[in-house]
């Protein structure tokens, strides 16, 4: 099995998989936006709430925000030597603000220095005389459980394999069918700008009146897109899905 | 037991469960509970 990185960045990343099937393609995928963990907001405790949203509206808008997570220092709660909760199984968060503003997830005040909320998410706003104060605690989660320990959105495609035979006449209807514009002709010859942008509509097969082209969906090589919430990087979503695949795989056949 | 705000004069009202649910200032019969000086737990989800 192959790798290909086409982009990475802090936020999203797309990669080739080759020599692969679909059952694997649509378990990665799975894994991970399922199984990885990643922090998010569990318990709150209101002191003061004066805001014209509920306590239990307003804890679940911070139970959405995402918080850049290091999943190297920390533990599962439940899995945690501790009794009850320690700085290596959750983060806390404290918020206290009066109006007239607008709160938003920067004002969360975090206990750790790398874990904390992304900036610039609108919480609620403040009119005069309202105030919010609240201790919130973080605790790593997976998706299995609630969206809101999601790390990220990942979706796959088949690797497009678009073939042109002879019976091509130059005629141009697939070019105006594309909704991608990937298709021109060029020197007297239809020819593919970039197939990795495809999205297997088949337009082009329904306009070619000759039956030219054909348009299929390779089944052993996929295009993975994956777009992160922001709380951890999408390579280490990538890898630590692998990781914990793998880590199922193993299990599987100890107790066989 | 509970503390309340006056609908009408704004003033804070305390009532036991024998008095009649009137504002003793001003004899508004519509009045507001506050908030309660404890700290609520709520689940994020």
């Amino acid at each position: 099995m192959e790798i290909d990185v086409l982009s990475s960045d802090d936020r999203s990343l797309r990669f080739i998989l080759k020599d692969g099937n679909p059952s694997l393609a649509n378990a990665l995928r799975r894994v991970m936006t399922s199984e990885v963990p990643v922090l998010a907001i569990e318990d709150v405790e209101f002191i003061e709430n004066s805001s014209s949203l509920y306590d239990e509206v307003l804890a679940h808008r911070l139970g959405l925000i995402p918080i850049k997570t290091d999943l190297s220092v920390l533990n599962f709660r439940d899995e945690c030597k501790c009794e009850s909760g320690c700085p290596s199984c959750q983060v806390e968060f404290t918020l206290k603000k009066k109006g007239p503003a607008i709160v938003y997830s920067d004002d969360l005040k975090s206990t750790s220095k790398t874990m904390k909320p992304l900036p610039g998410i609108p919480l609620v706003k403040l009119g005069k005389k309202q105030a919010i104060e609240l201790k919130a605690t973080a605790v790593l989660g997976t998706a299995k459980e609630h969206a809101k320990w999601q790390p990220a959105v990942v979706g796959y495609k088949y690797y497009p394999r678009i073939t042109i035979s002879e019976r091509c006449t130059r005629c141009g209807d697939c070019v105006e069918a594309c909704p991608r514009k990937i298709l021109v002709v060029k020197k007297d010859k239809l020819t593919v700008t970039d197939e990795k942008e495809c999205i297997l509509c088949r337009a082009c097969m329904d306009a070619c009146g000759e039956e030219a082209i054909t348009v299929e969906g390779d089944d052993k090589t996929f295009i993975y897109e994956v777009e992160s919430t922001g709380g951890l990087e999408p390579i280490e979503i990538a890898t630590r899905s692998c990781d914990i695949l793998m880590g199922k795989a193993q299990e599987l056949a100890s107790r066989l | 037991m509970g503390l309340y705000r006056c609908g009408q004069c704004d003033k804070e009202v305390e009532l036991t469960m024998s008095d009649p649910i009137r504002c003793p200032f001003c004899g508004f019969k519509i009045l507001f509970k506050t908030r309660q000086k404890v700290v609520k737990r709520v689940k994020a989800r």
